[in-house]
């Protein structure tokens, strides 16, 4: 009877242990969400790091200093070099035009990116992720709170970091298929509320550079295979290339160290991958697509009686998903 | 750091010199450990060898576009043995006449594309042919630096 009594106490015991600790004011995913996607409510100054990491390769790294103001405006500079040098790249986003400025050589990109609605990003995260929260550490001096986003039954993909007290999005982290980081980006100073001049939202070509259109106008290119550009790239990433490959056209984007390309082209196209590993997802126009691992980085493969779109490189899941869908239907 | 973490870490080659010779000495007396870590490298090889690299094209002509840059950027002896003879009273005559010329070549040579156009043009009008945005790799080059990889909080 003592021996039954002591094996029922040790279960007890083991099972309130093993049970997570749940703080009680815990937030819902979703709540968190609206918070890390919402601008702040007063300008905003903050200073970071974008760290992104190739295997077998040493660390890249930049400096960024982000403004932005409650109405959604966007302002943000790239300091290879500390933020007291002067930047290498600007980035200006007021939700609907987005310019990129390279001071040297003083070249301009510019062009139509609307900015989709919070609501809208928020359930393409939660379609092809299961979404957690748990307690973060600190970040920016900052308690957190953390939510993962893993492939339905497979690995983690991404990690939020969000400030307990502003709801403000403070470190993301992209992984790899094997678990190692991709990229990290992070705030590491913030200053809100801060004084921001209207006045850096307006990017203006100081040379007179003609500036070029930020999308490429769609256009046939060798052997008169018609290209049509997506009609948004992740903030950073410019169209270097297009050109026919395997009756097809493939287009190359790179940010300077992470890379993706998109090809569309006929039914039977081969894309070198295996397209029975990975999940299934369905994008914007109702079709289904594949989202698998894609050598270091990620990919996703439509195929349809219409023809095949693969978006393959250092992308998250939802930027995949996010490039397909702004090119529309499937053709 | 959890050992998912640090098998990465270390397969990566992440790990500073004494928390990697601490994980190795690990290795040796954790079989299941050592297993993990041979899987782990075993399929970083094979990711590695399935990459989608830039293609080889691309990154022959942005090599090349490098290569002019800093050719461009290195001053030409034959510039300065210009500026010296455009010095001369008879070289503002010899360079009208020169400028002349090439306006009259280029107008020809303008003229004879435009008869070649081809047909089926869609958009906004631009011809069939290959999109490269030279500008764009040699601006976003110089945006990125070398990192020591660290998650610190430097806030």
């Amino acid at each position: 009877m003592r021996a039954k009594l002591a094996a029922a106490l040790m279960l007890a015991a083991v099972s309130s242990s093993a049970r997570p600790r749940v703080p009680k004011n815990m937030p819902e995913a979703d709540a968190l969400l609206a918070r890390a996607f919402a601008f702040p409510e007063a300008g905003c100054v903050a200073r970071g790091r974008i760290q992104f990491f190739r295997r077998d390769e040493k660390p890249k790294g930049l400096g960024t200093v982000v403004y932005t103001l409650p109405d959604g405006r966007l302002r943000r500079e790239i300091h290879p070099r500390g933020p007291s040098k002067p930047a290498a790249l600007v980035i200006v986003d007021d939700g609907r035009e987005q310019t990129l400025h390279i001071p040297k050589p003083d070249r301009f990109w510019t062009g139509r990116m609307e900015r989709e609605s919070a609501a809208v990003a928020i359930a393409r995260l939660k379609s092809i992720y299961e979404i957690s929260v748990s307690t973060g550490g600190r970040v920016a001096k900052r308690r957190t709170w953390r939510l993962d986003f893993r492939a339905p039954n497979g690995p983690l993909r991404r990690t939020f970091w969000v400030d307990r007290e502003s709801g403000l999005l403070l470190k993301t982290e992209t992984y790899r298929y094997d678990g190692a980081v991709a990229r990290r980006e992070r705030l590491l100073r913030l200053e809100t509320p801060a004084a921001v001049e209207p006045g850096l939202f307006a990017l203006t070509a100081s040379s007179g550079a003609a500036a070029k259109p930020l999308i490429p106008p769609d256009r046939l290119v060798s052997f008169d295979v018609p290209v049509r550009f997506p009609r948004w790239s992740p903030l950073g990433f410019l169209a270097l290339d297009a050109r026919g490959a395997n009756r097809g056209v493939n287009i190359f984007y790179s940010d300077g160290a992470a890379n993706y390309s998109v090809f569309e082209g006929p039914t039977d196209a081969d894309s070198g991958l295996n397209e029975k590993l990975g999940r299934e997802v369905r994008l914007k126009d109702g079709s289904s697509a594949r989202l698998l691992p894609a050598g270091d980085g990620a990919a996703l493969v439509r195929r349809s009686a219409a023809g095949t779109l693969f978006v393959v490189g250092d992308l998250a899941d939802e930027e995949l998903v996010h490039v397909a869908d702004s090119l529309g239907a499937a053709r | 750091m959890k050992d998912e973490e640090l098998l990465s870490d270390y397969v990566d080659g992440r790990l500073a010199p004494a928390a990697n010779a601490a994980f190795e000495a690990r290795l040796k007396a954790e079989p299941a450990l050592a297993r993990r870590a041979r899987a782990l490298k075993a399929l970083k090889g094979a990711l590695s060898r399935s990459a989608p690299p830039m293609p080889a094209d691309l990154k022959a002509a942005l090599k090349r576009e490098a290569r002019a840059a800093d050719s461009r950027r290195r001053r030409s002896p034959w510039l300065d043995s210009l500026r010296a003879a455009l010095a001369a009273p008879w070289a503002y005559g010899a360079g009208a006449a020169a400028f002349a010329a090439v306006g009259v070549m280029f107008a020809l040579h303008y003229e004879a594309r435009r008869n070649a156009i081809v047909p089926g043009q869609i958009g906004d009008g631009i011809r069939n042919q290959d999109y490269h945005d030279l500008d764009a790799a040699e601006g976003l080059r110089g945006v990125w630096s070398e990192d020591n990889g660290s998650d610190n909080d430097e806030g």
